[in-house]
């Protein structure tokens, strides 16, 4: 009986100690921020932009049939503004017609492109270049997954920068002046992460962002005040802490030769982003490396991601990103409390195998251990209320200071209606959607354990191209 | 105390917590919608002023009245006008600059001793447009923080000072590629008037290796002839990075009297810089050389070899031809593979039966 007791108070402080580190992530994000911008100069950006010297950027877009949002997001993609740019599409085996797509929309020709290839891929049975925009090239290739089709276009790349973007990816107009800006002030500097954002409730012409709205849904809001909560305020503070371990695929620029040395992302990850921020830590925060490279946040480069607004696609892809989370952790498990990685391994690690990789399986637990507490008679109704209770405000306080953050930056929600919405979400969040997220990531434990290492249901894209302003 | 009640105690706490600082973000997002409100109102009426100020239609004591309402706000506005105008309007702005007395603010700004302060101070005097601020910008090349050094040659560039350009190099003179095209970008940003300094810099040849690549590739964005005979001296220097930056340079220049001399690096043992004479061939439309682009099919670096036939190509019907020829006779095997790559990509040969279009 004692030990049960001892047990649940021991989640309980496992509790606390998850959201006191996050609260503590998300101040220093919020620091981190206030000295980015101090050290902003009036005419950094413009110079930027309008400069001939400016490192030029291989934009690389895997898509694996992805015809009905593509083109909107090559659109967006050729409007950045940023000196030099390509972009590469590589068409990871589609069946859905995408190469008739873009070549309807974008008039391609066939052409021979043979590039300098250090990472093994599947075979490319054709690259085509756009006779209307020459910094548009179009690779088709055999089916290898999404790393596969990465590691093909840089293969096919030229320039010294690569930034990464998914296919259902919408950047802000200046996100690569924000991103490439860390690689100009220092030399140290190896990959830039950025912001990643919902697309649901964008309105977009010619993939051009011409409104900033929220999601629909309840569970898009949801995600939404997640994506502010942990994928931007505490990544920040992460970053700092040399433990930023999971850069969302959805937008990174790295240098080419990094790129290379790590190896590019491993075609058979579940999550191949994960597993290549891993790895990129690893090689990056080696103390045995003599040319030491860094890993650093920029909070105002903005891309916006499509989030699933049904319930079955949001099950299929956390589960996904738990099962890959699990398997990066255990692929890299040689980092952990390893002083020869410093902070990246005696904090970053642990952090994310016990409050990420480890959290569902705890949080089950705990419930199972508050209900044989209570009919066991261990465990007062009233103590496990305020113990739920507890947990519930630990939750709201977290992302309330999130959204607090959110108003001072330009992501803020410009509707009092959207803000309304987002404060509800905050409070409905511990109330039924947290515990389903939970259920699915115990369910991809298990079936990560029972050996699923597939990719699961694509998500169904919603077209953004026809969305009116 | 037992620890039902230390979880109870948490919660409430928290949650009155939760509860101020919900208050706080509706209060917080109230002043910032008064703030966007109040900033998109002074623009709109400062804005029109201004434009009818340089348009000559307004007087300089209209736009003064309105600018003082919000100092900060229109020394941003300012500037911003200023960046949007042609370098030869620029000094338009001037008098609204001098009658605002915002020298004296960024002079003191200069000698904080916080750094963001000292940055904002360095770059903001560049935009004032007075002379008198050029002293205390040559003292700023030596503050510690690179970025303020970086801000000050700015703006020393913006002022028009031409005497700055052996400082700045001096001051700016680091590692690194990015670094050096930093600089190149500011000193470029004088414009022509910067040419005497840098060619007494490319002559004298005492530089380091980086002040020298950065003088080159400068000379390379002004394009004057004037630079050519210290340039082709700076060819054979022993850096490799001058080397290279120097015939780029040239290549830029534009001068097809060059190409003999910078023929002369085919055997350079640098790839890179054979590489950029290759392409420099090209640029200038060398076609009395094919006979150095079509030995350098069979180098071993692939990119030397690539730019050799993309040369070729550019050189025209003759260029065309040889390497059509190239790709059926070229005694090396990796130079008929180019020849034919580079034709295919450009559609002079077909990509699934290998016939000649």
């Amino acid at each position: 009986m004692t030990t049960i007791r001892i047990l649940l108070w021991v989640i309980l402080a496992y509790y606390i100690a998850l959201h006191a580190i996050y609260l503590l992530l998300v101040l220093l994000g919020a620091l981190q921020i206030r000295r980015y911008r101090r050290a902003i100069t009036f005419a950094e950006f413009r110079q930027i932009a309008d400069s001939r010297l400016s490192m030029p950027v291989s934009l690389i877009i895997p898509s694996f049939n992805e015809k009905e949002i593509i083109a909107s997001t090559i659109l967006n993609a050729l409007n950045l503004n940023y000196p030099e740019f390509e972009v590469i599409v590589v068409s990871d085996g589609s069946d859905d017609e995408t190469i008739e797509v873009l070549s309807e929309h974008f008039n391609l020709r066939r052409i021979e492109r043979i590039g300098r290839r250090k990472i093994d891929t599947k075979e490319v049975v054709a690259v085509y270049e756009s006779e209307d925009h020459p910094n548009l090239l179009v690779v088709d290739k055999v089916n290898g997954r999404r790393a596969d089709a990465i590691n093909a276009g840089v293969a096919l790349s030229r320039y010294p920068l690569l930034c990464v973007i998914d296919a259902d990816c919408l950047l802000e107009k200046d996100a690569l002046l924000h991103m490439a800006r860390p690689f100009l002030r220092d030399s140290r500097v190896g990959a830039v992460a950025g912001v990643v954002r919902p697309s649901n409730g964008l309105s977009v012409v010619d993939g051009e962002i011409l409104h900033k709205g929220l999601p629909r849904t309840l569970l898009g809001m949801n995600q939404e005040v997640e994506y502010a909560r942990s994928f931007q305020w505490a990544r920040i503070g992460l970053a700092r802490l040399k433990s930023m371990l999971c850069i969302s695929g959805a937008l990174v620029l790295i240098r080419k030769h990094l790129f290379e040395a790590v190896g590019g992302p491993w075609p058979l990850a579940i999550t191949d982003d994960i597993e290549f921020t891993m790895r990129l830590n690893r090689h990056l925060h080696d103390r045995r490396k003599k040319d030491q490279q860094k890993l650093v946040f920029a909070p105002d480069a903005v891309c916006y991601t499509e989030i699933p607004e049904k319930l079955s696609q949001y099950a299929s892809q956390r589960n996904r990103w738990q099962r890959g989370t699990l398997q990066a952790l255990i692929r890299n498990r040689g980092m952990l409390f390893n002083p020869r990685y410093g902070m990246t391994g005696l904090f970053g690690m642990p952090f994310f195998l016990t409050f990420e990789g480890l959290a569902a399986v705890v949080e089950l637990s705990a419930w199972i251990l508050m209900v044989v507490s209570l009919i066991m008679g261990i465990a007062t109704t009233w103590e496990i209320l305020a113990m739920i209770w507890l947990a519930y405000i630990l939750g709201v306080f977290l992302s309330l200071s999130a959204v607090l953050l959110t108003e001072a930056t330009v992501l803020r929600t410009a509707r009092w209606r959207d803000f309304w919405r987002l404060i509800l979400a905050i409070f409905l969040d511990n109330l039924g959607f947290h515990q389903f997220h939970l259920l699915v990531r115990v369910i991809a434990t298990a079936q990560y354990i029972l050996g699923r290492r597939d990719l699961g249901k694509a998500m169904e894209r919603n077209s953004i191209e026809p969305r009116a302003a | 105390m037992n620890l039902l009640t230390i979880v109870i105690i948490t919660a409430e706490v928290l949650t009155l917590l939760s509860l101020v600082l919900l208050a706080v973000i509706v209060i917080l997002r109230l002043l910032t919608e008064d703030r966007l409100r109040h900033e998109a109102d002074y623009r709109r009426s400062a804005e029109n002023v201004l434009s009818a100020f340089l348009e000559g239609k307004a007087p300089l004591q209209a736009v003064n009245m309105i600018l003082q309402k919000d100092l900060a706000c229109g020394l941003k506005l300012l500037m911003e006008r200023s960046d949007a105008l042609p370098p030869g309007e620029r000094p338009k702005l001037d008098p609204v600059f001098r009658e605002l007395h915002y020298l004296h603010g960024e002079l003191t700004g200069l000698k904080s001793p916080r750094w963001q302060r000292r940055l904002r101070a360095a770059e903001r005097l560049g935009y004032l447009g007075d002379d008198d601020a050029i002293p205390a910008l040559m003292t700023a090349l030596r503050d510690d923080a690179i970025s303020i050094r970086f801000a000050a040659a700015g703006s020393l560039a913006r002022l028009g000072c031409h005497d700055a350009v052996e400082p700045i190099l001096h001051a700016l003179d680091l590692p690194g590629e990015v670094s050096q095209r930093r600089v190149t970008e500011v000193i470029s940003g004088m414009g022509k008037g910067a040419l005497d300094q840098l060619i007494v810099i490319l002559e004298s040849s005492s530089g380091t290796a980086a002040s020298l690549s950065i003088a080159c590739r400068v000379a390379g964005i002004l394009r004057d002839r004037k630079a050519i005979p210290p340039l082709l001296m700076l060819i054979h220097h022993e850096d490799r990075e001058v080397r290279l930056n120097a015939v780029r340079a040239l290549a830029s220049i534009g001068d097809p009297s060059v190409t003999k001399a910078i023929s002369c690096l085919a055997e350079d043992p640098s790839w890179e810089v054979r590489s950029i004479m290759i392409k420099s061939l090209g640029r200038l439309r060398a076609s009395d050389h094919t006979e150095i682009l079509l030995e350098a099919l069979s180098d071993p670096e692939w990119w030397v070899r690539q730019n050799a036939a993309q040369a070729l190509l550019e050189l025209g019907e003759k260029g065309v031809g040889e390497l059509r020829r190239a790709a059926d006779h070229h005694v090396d095997a990796y130079g008929r593979d180019i020849s034919r790559q580079i034709l295919r990509q450009h559609g002079l040969l077909s990509i699934t039966t290998g016939e000649q279009s």
